[in-house]
């Protein structure tokens, strides 16, 4: 990119500390939630974080202090100390309606598009690259998700599979992409959808994208990735209408 | 049930706020010529500033609308033409953005060869392009109108009468126009979108017709009303709503 249109440097201005500060603080909560960082876990020490995200250290601070507030870390003095995970904040439906209604129609087919092209292209790779072995492990975590208890379970065993999905594709980038991705989304996802009756139909979808690999059918595998986050995307545009522009009639 | 009055009316509601949209670009088009026209009867790049209070007047209309202003054809003043664009900032104040006018740079904006320009260029009529991703320009999800441009200095005659020397437009960016149209679409009963002379989505009121996406054969049992806005090929469609 050369030269910055005036719309564009005010995309770049530099984030206020308060809004950088939500933004550490959302996420470490999302990473919680979604297991990256489990119960126990030791966080990197102040000036670590501080050098890793590329802040001031005090906004480090009021990040750490507010999920400290929130019951999320604890920090422990002396030689065995440090800030520890204690808790997995529960997802606040307050906080996912607020970032699902944020996204545009078009920012929200745009996420789908660029899921879509990840998971796509992770199961091509993953077609060529896998092992028999590894198809049978990932028919298993895809299955998964017909058990869990729960939206929270749900959205983690959702997340789980996705992301072993994309282990199978050999690509760190692809990796980095999906992780991003989901980050994104999978939270309001399972916020949406009614996990009582939608476990089923996920599992559904995973076990059809794993039939696709394990046939060595890469079409039939890129088609049942589509078609999940296709079915997902319409719930998700369904509930933001809902819940932004109200039906007139009774719709 | 969808009813034919209730997607008439709306048809109806949406041609107007195109239509509005239009008479205040033409009349950004005029103002325009006439500010630029001195008795010199040529055009130079000084006078491309004097369309700025028109600009804002008609920003200050629209405020749903990222930015405004006018296209000169190459030849006109510079041999790369012009474009004075503005957008009004955070601040209130009015600036104009840049573009990268110069052939085979990595940024080039190559306006002349986009539906936008062109077309109001060879046809002479008003014109709705996209949804599109605005590359080099605004390097946004955009829909852009346009308007002919006509000559207003003293060899060109009187505003309004003479050789198209470009387009007068605005851009709207997709997030923007949502809340503008869609309180509209989801007053009817059935799966409805608003699509372009492309047979491309600019709108729709449920997970089914999403943006950007094209509808190339009507929909089952589907209504389809024409909008009667100068010759854009703006169609409303509505189907009996499905679930998925």
């Amino acid at each position: 990119m050369g030269q910055l249109s005036g719309v564009q440097s005010q995309v770049f201005r530099p984030l206020p500390d308060i809004l950088r500060s939500d933004a550490i603080v959302e996420r470490l909560t999302t990473a919680i939630t979604l297991g990256l960082l489990r119960h126990g876990e030791q966080l990197p020490v102040e000036n670590q974080l501080t050098a890793m995200l590329g802040v001031a250290t005090a906004t480090v601070r009021d990040a750490l202090q507010t999920l400290r507030e929130r019951g999320i870390i604890e920090t422990r003095r002396g030689r065995s100390g440090g800030t520890f995970v204690v808790a997995a904040p529960a997802p606040e439906p307050d906080v996912l309606r607020a970032r699902l209604v944020n996204l545009s129609m078009a920012e929200l087919r745009d996420l789908a598009d660029e899921q879509t092209s990840n998971g796509m292209a992770a199961a091509r790779l993953a077609a060529e690259r896998a092992f028999a072995a590894d198809f049978e492990r990932l028919s298993d975590i895809a299955g998964l998700i017909a058990q869990a208890d729960g939206a929270t379970a749900c959205m983690r065993a959702d997340f789980r599979f996705h992301i072993e999905l994309t282990v199978l594709a050999q690509s760190e980038r692809l990796m980095q992409n999906e992780m991003r991705l989901l980050s994104e989304s999978v939270e309001i996802l399972w916020s949406v959808l009614d996990w009582r009756e939608d476990r089923a139909r996920a599992a559904e979808e995973h076990l059809a994208i794993v039939d696709g690999l394990r046939a060595g059918d890469v079409s039939a595998a890129q088609t049942a990735v589509r078609d999940h986050i296709a079915h997902n995307t319409y719930r998700l545009v369904q509930r933001r209408l809902d819940e932004m522009y109200p039906a007139g009639a009774a719709r | 049930m969808m009813t034919d009055d209730s997607v008439q009316e709306v048809a109806a509601q949406i041609t107007r706020w195109f239509s509005d949209l239009f008479d205040d670009l033409v009349q950004l088009a005029d103002e325009s010529a006439a500010a630029m026209a001195t008795a010199r009867g040529r055009l130079s790049s000084r006078d491309l500033k004097a369309i700025e209070p028109a600009a804002g007047r008609f920003l200050d209309k629209h405020p749903e609308h990222e930015a405004a202003g006018i296209i000169l054809r190459p030849g006109i003043i510079g041999a790369q033409g012009e474009i004075e664009w503005w957008n009004r900032e955070a601040d209130g104040r009015l600036r104009t953005l840049p573009f990268t006018l110069t052939p085979n740079t990595a940024g080039f904006y190559d306006f002349e060869t986009l539906e936008w320009f062109s077309n109001v260029i060879t046809t002479g009529r008003p014109t709705l392009t996209g949804p599109y991703v605005d590359y080099a320009g605004m390097d946004k999800y955009i829909i852009t109108t346009t308007v002919p441009l006509r000559d207003g200095t003293a060899a060109g005659g009187p505003a309004g009468a003479g050789d198209i020397i470009g387009a007068a437009g605005c851009d709207i960016e997709m997030r923007a126009l949502e809340p503008a149209l869609m309180p509209l679409l989801r007053r009817i009963d059935a799966d409805a979108a608003l699509v372009s002379q492309h047979d491309r989505i600019v709108l729709g009121n449920s997970g089914r017709f999403l943006v950007g996406n094209r509808v190339t054969s009507p929909p089952a049992q589907a209504h389809i009303v024409e909008l009667p806005v100068h010759e854009l090929g703006l169609r409303l469609i509505a189907a009996p709503a499905e679930n998925r």
